[in-house]
């Protein structure tokens, strides 16, 4: 039983930094419905910066919400110069433009800061969170920091007018504009969020994967699973389900021996499309009638 | 009285395929002026036109001032209001937050809350749903709804799309009579689209009646109303 107990809180921490990146995919496809493959390597690029910071002496505790707030710049100046512009394309265009954006920042990392992993030191410490604890000081800082942020971020979204003009933005864009909401704006300010979000998961989770090119795309599938898992539209509904995912995750590499560690995506993928043949809009999601 | 809205050849198109041939009109500052047509006729799409959510042309004056080149949402901000064809509800959000949307471009403050109170005070049964999803309404109530978030700017012009559309006639008649004490208590003009072209020359001063993109007849409301020729001919009833 304490096993169990053990894996499930060391799951909820991990699944803290799928649910910031499920909240990333989330609201950018509330923006433009499409799926923004690119969001890891977003976040990844952000996580170098915040490397590179560290490496040139600043604190800690200055880097994140600076390279937090690069990050939002960062999105909105890609929602602005790229994705505007093709707005009403069809589907293969937003493609292509997001496999572009993704092959751009990957090799863009790779060629500034190399192809070889990097360790980040924890802002937490290392080890145990106390003798015998279930989870290490790092995830238990890491579960810490989201929940803030993601209750902060709800916050935003429940009691703030800017908060209640995306979420109309999103839900009818036409009638949005009708009350004079600057719909394109809150689009903007979607995608800056989202990769807002997405670096402070890159930059928390860095300690435990190790900063590499690469270190997203597991992590955003995870994502990506737990925001379809919740439903794609309710930014709530993928904040559970990025948290299931990765107690799932923690729990199938526990108790079924044969997955071990190299199964587990899996594993958890499996739950998911289980999932969705009882619930096909997600969890939480509501099953739109496409407007015309 | 002077015109508060004056349109003159007014020209809207989707994509390639012009839908509004010229079009000149105009709502009196205070009054009422009803759009009469067919389904296809382009009523629709004369607000849509007015508040720029259709690519247009021509000259379209609010209060003296051409907003035919604006944007949507600076033209809302000059108090114009439009409750939309279909609602327009935004569904997964509650009744009150729907509310609190059409004050969106006002300065945040309490009056907002009291204006919602006074809405609450028209229509009873949005209170009772406030905190309700707004798409799990009746239609009835999403009607009444769109009309309470477009009270909500403080409009000077409503654009009203069909409100009786789908529902029962003892609600249309309910309101089309909050409609009336709005405008008696306000003095806000209206420029309303109404298939029942019987109750909307009841409640217009003035009238116009749409074919294909143009205007084919205009006049006061009282007189199109008892002109037998124009009923059997145009009107159907
Ligand atoms: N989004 C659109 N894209 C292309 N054509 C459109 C669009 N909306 C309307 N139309 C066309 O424009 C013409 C006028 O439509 P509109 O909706 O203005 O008519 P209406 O008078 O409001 O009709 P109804 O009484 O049925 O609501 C119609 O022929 C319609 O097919
Ligand atoms: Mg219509």
């Amino acid at each position: 039983m304490d096993l169990f107990i053990h894996q499930v809180i060391a799951g909820f921490a991990t699944g803290g930094i799928y649910a910031c990146m499920a909240l990333a995919v989330v609201m950018i496809y509330q923006a433009i419905h499409h799926l923004n493959f690119a969001q890891g390597e977003m976040a990844m690029f952000s996580t170098y910066l915040g490397w590179q910071l560290l490496a040139w002496g600043a604190p800690y505790w200055a880097v994140f919400p600076l390279v937090m707030a690069i990050s939002f710049a960062g999105g909105l100046a890609i929602e602005r110069i790229v994705v505007r512009p093709i707005e009403n394309a069809p589907v293969l265009s937003h493609v292509v433009i997001f496999i572009a954006l993704f092959a751009i920042f990957n090799s863009a990392a790779g060629f500034i800061w190399g192809f070889t992993i990097k360790p980040v030191p924890s802002p937490f410490g290392e080890g145990a969170l106390y003798p015998g604890a279930p989870i290490g000081k790092h995830q238990a800082g890491m579960l810490v920091v989201t929940m803030i942020v993601l209750s902060l971020l709800w916050a935003f979204f429940r009691f703030t007018r800017v908060g209640l003009s995306m979420r109309a933005a999103s839900v009818n864009p036409e009638s949005a504009r009708l009350v004079g909401v600057r719909v394109s704006l809150m689009n903007g300010l979607g995608w800056g969020m989202a990769s807002a979000i997405g670096a402070l998961a890159g930059l928390l989770i860095a300690p435990v994967v190790f900063l590499e090119p690469n270190m997203m795309l597991s992590i955003l599938l995870y994502g990506f699973a737990g925001a379809v898992l919740g439903g794609l539209s309710s930014p709530l509904g993928a904040v559970l389900g990025g948290f299931i995912v990765g107690i799932v995750e923690n729990l199938a590499g526990t108790y079924i021996p044969v997955i071990g560690g190299e199964l587990k995506l899996s594993i958890a993928l499996f739950l998911i499309v289980a999932v969705l043949l009882v619930k096909p809009a997600g969890l939480l999601g509501r099953r739109t009638v496409q407007r015309v | 009285m002077s015109a508060i809205l004056e349109v003159r050849g007014l020209e809207a198109s989707y994509g390639d395929r012009t839908v509004l041939r010229g079009l000149d009109f105009e709502v009196a500052e205070g009054g009422v002026t009803a759009l009469l047509g067919a389904n296809g006729a382009g009523k629709t799409t004369t607000l849509r036109a007015i508040c720029g959510t259709v690519r247009r042309r021509g000259e379209i004056r609010f209060a003296g001032k051409r907003i035919e080149r604006m944007p949507t949402e600076s033209i809302v901000r000059l108090g114009i209001a439009q409750v939309p064809e279909g609602r327009g509800t935004f569904a997964t959000l509650t009744t009150e937050e729907n509310l609190h949307l059409g004050a969106m471009t006002r300065p945040n403050g309490r009056d907002i809350s009291l204006d919602i109170e006074r809405c609450y005070s028209i229509f009873p049964r949005l209170k009772e749903r406030r905190s309700q999803q707004a798409g799990t309404l009746s239609g009835g109530e999403q009607q009444m709804l769109a009309i309470a978030r477009a009270l909500m700017l403080r409009p000077k012009l409503m654009l009203l799309d069909e409100p009786s559309f789908g529902l029962a006639p003892m609600i249309t008649k309910h309101i089309f009579e909050i409609l009336a004490e709005v405008k008696r208590e306000s003095g806000v003009s209206m420029l309303i689209v109404e298939q029942n072209a019987s109750l909307a020359l009841r409640f217009a001063d003035q009238a116009y009646l749409i074919e294909t993109g143009s205007i084919v007849m205009s006049g006061e409301a009282k007189i199109i109303r008892e002109d037998e020729g124009v009923r059997a001919s145009y009107l159907g009833y």
